[in-house]
Formats: C-alpha cells, sequence, structure tokens
C-alpha cells in the first residue's frame, strides 16, 4: 500500500520547482556577470570603441573561428567519412589514433610547437603566417578536429547506409553520393560538433596571446588581467555570447525545419569499400600529415623536453598531483551527470517550444568564456560564503570561507561550465526515445520519480559511461577555472604545466603535459575498445 | 547513488574539520610560480613552525577577489611580481601599514612604499639583450641607444619585444610617462613600436632567440631575470635557446652621466587589511627581506636581492662588472607611479598598436 503511494501521489509540481531551482542555480554566475556589466563604459572601451579597436578585433575572431571552424570540419569530417567508407589496411588503429589530439590540451600544443618550429623551421613557415594567424589556427584545428571526427564517425556510422544503398541502386557516383547524400544528411552534426571546437576556441587565452592573434579573447585579456576592469571584460564576454549566438541561430535558421535524421532505426552497417592503389595512397598521406602534425610531433617534443630534465622528476609530486587532479575530476562528473540526469527527466515533461528555450539556458555555461565565467562563479561562491557560510563557522570559532577556500567553488566552477555536455547528451537521448513510452508510464498512473527511476534512468545509463569519458577528457585538460578557483596550495595537473610554461620551463611542464595525454589517451583508447565490445554483446 | 550522495556528505565532513585545525598559518596571494620561492617557504615553516599557505593567480584577479571578500580576506599577503600591482592594491585599500623595524632597516625606502603598505623584496632590470656578432661589449657601449634614443628610426625594423599584455613592458611605459611626459611619451611608444622588427609574439626569451637567429635586428628587450635562464640553457644541445646566450649579451641601458638610469621593477609584497594571520604574516615578509634569504633569491632565482647586505650573485655580478657598472643607476622614480600610470600606459600601447606594428 504504501509503495503504491510513493509511486501514485502527485510529484509534478515538486519536479517543477527542482527542475527551475537547477535552472536558477545554472544561471546565477551568468547573473553577477551580467550585473558587474551594468556600469557606464570605462575610459578604456571608450577608446577601443571611438578607434574602432572593437570592430578590428571582433572581426578578427570571426576570422579565427570561420578559419578554425572550417579546417577542423573539413580534417574532422574527412576522416570520419574515410574510416566508415572505406576499408584499408591499419584502419582499425588508425581509427583510434586520430582520436589521439584531443588528449593534448591546446596550450600545451602551442608551447610544444615553439621547440618543433625550432627543429624543423621549414614547418614554422608552412603552419605560422597570416593566414593561420600566426598559427593559432593550426593550432586550434588540429588539436580540436576530433570533436567533429568523433560525433560525424558515430553518426555516419548508424544514420546513412540505408540512403547510399538507396543511391546506389539508383546508379550515383562515389562522388555525387558524398556531395548529394552523404554531406547534407551529416550536415547537422557537423555544425553541432564544430560548434564545440569554436566554443573551446572562444574559452581560450593562452594560445592567442602566446601567438599574439588580436581577438576580443586578447583584449578581454588586457581589460580584465592588466586593468582589473570586471565590467569591461563582462561587455566583451556579452559581446562574444551574441556572436557564438548569431552563428548558431542562423545555422538553426539556414538548416529549417530539417531535423537529425532519426537513428533508432535499425543499426546495419555498412559494407566499407575496398580502396585502390591510388585511394590508399591519398588516405594514408593524408591521416600521416594530421597524425604528425597533431599527435606524434607534439609527443616526440614533449619526450625530448622529458629526458632533458629527468632530475625533476623526484622534485614535481607527480602522483600526489594526478591523484588531486583525478578526485576533483570524479567528484564533479558525478554532480554533473547525477544533475544532467534529473534536470534532463524533468524538462523532458515539456512542451516542445518551453524545452527548447529551457534547454538551452541549461546549456549557457558552457558558451561563456572560462575567464569571465571565473569571475562569475567567484562573486557568486564569495557573496553566498560572506552571506551564510562565514557566520555559521565563526559561531565555531572558524575565520574561514566554507566554498571559496576549499574545492567546492572550482568543483561548482567546473559544474557551471561542462554541464551542458552531459546535460545536452542525456536530453538528446530522451527526445529520441521518443513519447511513448513515458506516455505509458504516466497512463499506468506512475508519478515523475517513478518513471525517472525505472523508466529514464535505466534508459539514460547506457551513456553515463560516454559523457563520463567526454567530461574526463574535458576536465583533466580544463585551465582557466581550475587556476582561477582552486584553493590554497592546491594543484592538478593543468595548472602545474600552466605554472612551468609561464615560467619558461617548458621542459619541466613537459610532465605534467604528458600524464594528461597519457590518462586521456587511456580512456579514449579504452571507449574505442570498450565500445566495441559492447557492440558484440 | 545513495553512495555517492553518503560520499559527498563524508566529503563534506572532512572539509570542514579540516578547517577546523587550527595550526599556525600564513595565508598568501602570490604571481610568483618559482621553485625558489616555494623552497624558501619550507625553510620559513621549518624555522617557526607557521604553514605557508599559497594560491598563484594573476595579480589583478587577486586583487578583486580581496575586494569582494571586504572585511574577512582569505589571504594575509599579497605579493606581485610587479610594483605597479603593489601600488594599485595600495590605492584599492586592500593593505595595511606595518611598523617593523627589521623590514625598515633590511629593506632601503626606495624599494617600498612610503606608508608602508608594501615592501619590495628582489628586484630585476628591463634590459636589452644585443647580438654580439654585431656589437663588442665596447661596441654596445658606445653605439646602443638609451631607452629615449630607442624609438628613433635610425632603430627602424632592428628591435624586438613581447606583447604589450606582459606587465613589464606596460611598466616601462608607465616610467616613461613619468619621466618624459605624457606628450612626449605618447610620440616615444609610437617611434618604438615602428621599431619593432616584427608582430609581438612570444615571451621574454624567443626574443632573444629571435635577435640571434635574425641576422641585422639586434635588440631585444627582455627582463634581466630571463637572461639568466638563458645563460643556464646556453649549452644545453637539447634545449632551443641552446647556444643563445653564446650569441648574444646582456646591456644595462642609460647608465650614463646625464641619462635616466636602467628601469627596475621588484616583487614584493604587503599585509592585507584585517589579515586574520597579521603578525604571521609580518613574521614572512621580515624573513624574505633577511639577508640569507635574499642571498638565495640572488642566487637561484637571478633577481637582484634588495637588502643591500645581501651578496649579489657571481653570475648577476658578472653582467655589471662585463659592462663596467660599479654602481648600477637605476630610473630616479617612485615606484608607486607604476600603479598611477598603468591605464595610461596600456591606453597609449593600445592606441600605437604596440603588439601589431612590426613589419
Amino acid at each position: 500500500m504504501k509503495k503504491h503511494k510513493l509511486n501514485t501521489f502527485d510529484d509534478r509540481k515538486l519536479f517543477n520547482v527542482i527542475g527551475i531551482l537547477i535552472l536558477i542555480f545554472l544561471f546565477l554566475p551568468i547573473f553577477f556577470i551580467i550585473a558587474s556589466s551594468l556600469t557606464k563604459n570605462s575610459d578604456y572601451l571608450e577608446l577601443l570603441i571611438e578607434e574602432q579597436f572593437i570592430r578590428t578585433y571582433l572581426f578578427n575572431t570571426i576570422e579565427l573561428i570561420l578559419k578554425v571552424g572550417i579546417i577542423s570540419a573539413f580534417i574532422g569530417f574527412t576522416m570520419a567519412y574515410i574510416v566508415t567508407f572505406y576499408e584499408f589496411k591499419y584502419r582499425n588503429i588508425l581509427k583510434l589514433l586520430l582520436l589521439l589530439p584531443l588528449a593534448i590540451p591546446v596550450y600545451v600544443g602551442a608551447y610544444t610547437y615553439t621547440g618543433i618550429f625550432n627543429s624543423w623551421p621549414f614547418l614554422e613557415v608552412i603552419l605560422k603566417n597570416n593566414f593561420t594567424m600566426n598559427g593559432s589556427v593550426f593550432i586550434f584545428s588540429i588539436f580540436l578536429y576530433p570533436y567533429v571526427y568523433l560525433a560525424s564517425r558515430s553518426y555516419l556510422n548508424k544514420n546513412i547506409s540505408e540512403y547510399i544503398d538507396v543511391a546506389r541502386t539508383l546508379g550515383k557516383s562515389e562522388l555525387s553520393i558524398f556531395f548529394k547524400i552523404i554531406l547534407p544528411v551529416a550536415r547537422p552534426v557537423i555544425f553541432a560538433s564544430t560548434a564545440l571546437v569554436i566554443f573551446e576556441t572562444l574559452s581560450d587565452f593562452a594560445v592567442v596571446n602566446y601567438y599574439g592573434a588580436q581577438t576580443l579573447s586578447y583584449i578581454l585579456n588586457i581589460s580584465w588581467l592588466s586593468l582589473g576592469q570586471k565590467d569591461t571584460a563582462s561587455k566583451l564576454a556579452i559581446l562574444l555570447l551574441f556572436v557564438i549566438f548569431v552563428l548558431i541561430y542562423s545555422e538553426k535558421l539556414f538548416r529549417g525545419k530539417k531535423e537529425y535524421a532519426n537513428d533508432s532505426i535499425l543499426f546495419c552497417p555498412y559494407k566499407r569499400r575496398r580502396t585502390t592503389g591510388k585511394q590508399s595512397l591519398m588516405i594514408y598521406s593524408f591521416i600521416f600529415i594530421v597524425l604528425l602534425l597533431g599527435l606524434f610531433l607534439p609527443v616526440v617534443q614533449l619526450l625530448k623536453y622529458v629526458s632533458m630534465n629527468l632530475d625533476y622528476i623526484p622534485k614535481l609530486n607527480i602522483i600526489k598531483i594526478t591523484l588531486n587532479t583525478l578526485f576533483t575530476i570524479f567528484v564533479t562528473a558525478s554532480i554533473i551527470i547525477i544533475v544532467g540526469i534529473i534536470l534532463s527527466s524533468i524538462i523532458r515533461n515539456y512542451k516542445h517550444k518551453k524545452r527548447t528555450i529551457l534547454s538551452s539556458l541549461a546549456s549557457i555555461g558552457y558558451s561563456v568564456p572560462s575567464i569571465v565565467l571565473a569571475l562569475g562563479v567567484y562573486m557568486f561562491f564569495i557573496n553566498v560564503d560572506k552571506a551564510i557560510f562565514f557566520p555559521i563557522l565563526k559561531l565555531f570559532g572558524v575565520n574561514k570561507y566554507l566554498l571559496t577556500s576549499t574545492r567546492i567553488a572550482l568543483i561548482f566552477g567546473l559544474f557551471f561550465k561542462f554541464f551542458s555536455i552531459a546535460y545536452s547528451y542525456f536530453d538528446q537521448t530522451l527526445i529520441k526515445t521518443g513519447d511513448n513510452i513515458f506516455e505509458s508510464a504516466k497512463t499506468l498512473g506512475n508519478n515523475n520519480l517513478f518513471t525517472m527511476i525505472k523508466i529514464n534512468l535505466p534508459i539514460l545509463r547506457r551513456g553515463v559511461k560516454y559523457v563520463f569519458i567526454i567530461l574526463f577528457i574535458d576536465l583533466i585538460k580544463e585551465l582557466t577555472l581550475t587556476y582561477s578557483l582552486r584553493p590554497f596550495n592546491y594543484k592538478s595537473l593543468s595548472t602545474e604545466v600552466y605554472r612551468y610554461a609561464g615560467n619558461e620551463m617548458i621542459e619541466v611542464a613537459a610532465y605534467p603535459s604528458l600524464v594528461i595525454i597519457l590518462l586521456c589517451g587511456l580512456v579514449i583508447t579504452y571507449v574505442e575498445i570498450g565500445g566495441k565490445n559492447d557492440k558484440i554483446k | 547513488m545513495k553512495k555517492l550522495l553518503s560520499c559527498l556528505i563524508i566529503l563534506g565532513s572532512i572539509l570542514i574539520l579540516v578547517s577546523c585545525n587550527k595550526e599556525e598559518v600564513v595565508n598568501v596571494y602570490t604571481t610568483r610560480h618559482y621553485d625558489a620561492d616555494d623552497l624558501l617557504y619550507d625553510k620559513f615553516t621549518e624555522q617557526t613552525g607557521i604553514k605557508v599557505n599559497v594560491i598563484t593567480d594573476k595579480a589583478l584577479v587577486s586583487i578583486n577577489k580581496i575586494k569582494e571578500q571586504g572585511d574577512a580576506p582569505a589571504a594575509d599577503i599579497y605579493m606581485t611580481a610587479n610594483a605597479g600591482s603593489l601600488a594599485i592594491a595600495k590605492s584599492e585599500n586592500i593593505l595595511q601599514p606595518i611598523e617593523s623595524t627589521i623590514l625598515g632597516s633590511n629593506i632601503p625606502a626606495k624599494y617600498k612604499d612610503e606608508d608602508n603598505n608594501w615592501f619590495g623584496l628582489t628586484k630585476r632590470a628591463r634590459v636589452y639583450i644585443y647580438d654580439t656578432d654585431t656589437y663588442t661589449m665596447d661596441e654596445a657601449k658606445i653605439q646602443l641607444p638609451t631607452y629615449e634614443e630607442l624609438a628613433d628610426s635610425a632603430w627602424d625594423g632592428k628591435v624586438v619585444a613581447r606583447s604589450m599584455t606582459n606587465q613589464y613592458n606596460q611598466d616601462l611605459v608607465s616610467s616613461m610617462i613619468e619621466i618624459l611626459g605624457e606628450s612626449a611619451a605618447v610620440t616615444w611608444v609610437d617611434g618604438l613600436s615602428d621599431n619593432f622588427a616584427r608582430n609581438a609574439e612570444g615571451n621574454d626569451r624567443s626574443q632573444a632567440k629571435y635577435i640571434y637567429d635574425t641576422a641585422g635586428v639586434d635588440i631585444a628587450i627582455a627582463n634581466s631575470y630571463y637572461y639568466g635562464k638563458l645563460e643556464a640553457d646556453a649549452n644545453n644541445a637539447d634545449s632551443e635557446y641552446h647556444n643563445v646566450a653564446n650569441g648574444t649579451n646582456i646591456f644595462f641601458p642609460n647608465q650614463g652621466d646625464d641619462e635616466s638610469g636602467v628601469h627596475i621593477n621588484i616583487s614584493g609584497a604587503g599585509v592585507i587589511k584585517n589579515a586574520a594571520n597579521k603578525e604571521n604574516a609580518i613574521q614572512l615578509l621580515e624573513f624574505l627581506s633577511e639577508e640569507e634569504q635574499q642571498t638565495t633569491f640572488s642566487s637561484t632565482n637571478y633577481e637582484f636581492p634588495v637588502n643591500e647586505d645581501a651578496t649579489i650573485s657571481s653570475q648577476l655580478q658578472g653582467w655589471l662588472d662585463a659592462q663596467g657598472i660599479t654602481t648600477l643607476k637605476e630610473q630616479d622614480i617612485n615606484l608607486s607611479i607604476y600603479g598611477t600610470k598603468n591605464s595610461k600606459a596600456v591606453e597609449i600601447m593600445t592606441t600605437s598598436k604596440w603588439d601589431t606594428q612590426g613589419e
């Protein structure tokens, strides 16, 4: 009887309230950013506007993200196309290796390439020029294309075979199949994954600074780090957000009502074509160049640095730092996944239009440049600390901030940033599942809680591993939020990289860099190989 | 799920327990991220039993955090590697005056705040690194320009410097505003930016490497500290800076009788207003100002001590000797102006397109 009550009492209101509270919580740092931007323009901002610098930096930023977007989409999608539709020797190992540049943080890539250019000056001529905006475009594209590769590959695998079979039957050529079928069908996933590349690009401040690219991040840096004007920084961040939304919105407009193809159709693997000799040569050369630039050269260079400074190993405490980093990652990822499951389950109950709006609210943190997000998160938590926890702890005779003096602020900072990764994955999964199963549960008189535990959870559980891996890679590489929000004496792999690289000790920074790359490489390999086993099962 | 929840609760309790632990501490916000500092903190803890907790962050970010914290700052000491930020910290009213006879006698007046809000701990000079293929030291002493002359068109395409985002470049410009006056400083920055051989990129050492590699580009503006690091890598065949120090030399500009002296910056620190561990903080600053620690700064971190009793390392002394300098002539200005002129300096550098005027 009791159990019956538990699964039927009307908890709709309660769930709505929880949903709204989570959304408000997610929005609070943004609120602080917006609040701090409501000031009269500083003299410096006025100067930037008057002398039209803002326009220049804005155009440079657009140039950067368009170039990075197009190149990484080209590399990522072409690679996905090749490994999906062609059969060639070593395909399986190359398929995995092509993911690994994602394991190299872009700032490590930038520092490392200084050494590579030193050993191979002709590469500098090819890769550092006006077109690549002094190398920045190259660095972002070569280390971020795997986002597009990964998403396109899994999409092509699942969605496209039946279209192609039909086209083949109709006698279409390979080229026309590629341009008339594959590309248009895959467009939404290319755009969505390229958007991830663009967010990462816009969030970076180390690479553009190092290569002297004159983007909005550069001027945001000056106004915040050189002048301490948080209002100017917030305004510039809002301008950046605006650019991002225009890009995303114009894509949506362009796409019109076309939605993702429904991949709940039967999975029937595409039979790959054997390559001809000429095709093989082209494929191998292309893959070789990408892997050489995105993986082999940087890793060899880092190993070279490490071998130069073997005596530094005991001084670095690398195991302690790695464990500390992993602890934060596990706690953060767990919180993100739990809240992601709850919120996506709640928002699923809303009608389509409302759901879209609520979903974009839930994803906003990812598109705010980290340097400004860190500021918003800090202002939020220090105010909560001052208003609530500091007075409470003081009663116990402790003069300390609970949130900002421990890693709690950091964990939630990372939560704000990366929540949308888990959320959008779970949200998409629930959308693809369709409404029937949830309606049935409701018709049977089950309430939201029961439905969530008995239906949503099993559906979403399979995705948890995938979401965790993506979060792991993002969290272990994350630098800006970690640097700004960490408590006293806190060292992570990324802050150690930054500390030594910033101190012009790239040889020492190579150690934590390699640990990051190794751990990311391991989880990526695990998913690739583990994923295959799942399929076999 | 339940397991995770209980884990979180346990974690929370541990955090609270840890925060209740009452050991003697001093909390430091610093921009300095050197191993040398960590070793000195360890030594301090060994001697006094006071644990040093550190967060490294950007100078102005830390100031903003301290301001947000209000009456109960999380840190006791604010430490930076440039005088401008110290002056800004004082003007933002986050530091407090400290009366200490030890600090008073260890640190000369010109390297500390007039109201004892902050104290210099080490010095660096903004120097030239020049190509020894082009100049011998004797030629350099006659032919290398003063800071002022560096903006002359004679040096067009012969100079490199890192980005204007670098605090040391901003402080150099602030000092020139003070020495030349604002309008002459604008002309100076315009001229200098025009003379840059390339658009700004890389750090100080890569400027030195650039002049070493590139014929016709003779002068890199850099921090003396980095020349120490270049020398450390000079004979390391694996380093990208291999031989750079062997083909270049360090030069302290503006040493002539009627010249304004070399541009100096300091690393320094102040005690934060309402600091919970004020006495410990003072003790740490006093410790760092003592002769022994000052000598360590010089020998392990290529910095000049501010304490006149400390020994300058033989490496740094060698630089001065090579140029025949017995007493280094420094710009005769109040270091606080790096803070008060900072916004103006950034405005001037932005307008003159410091970072993008190279050809």
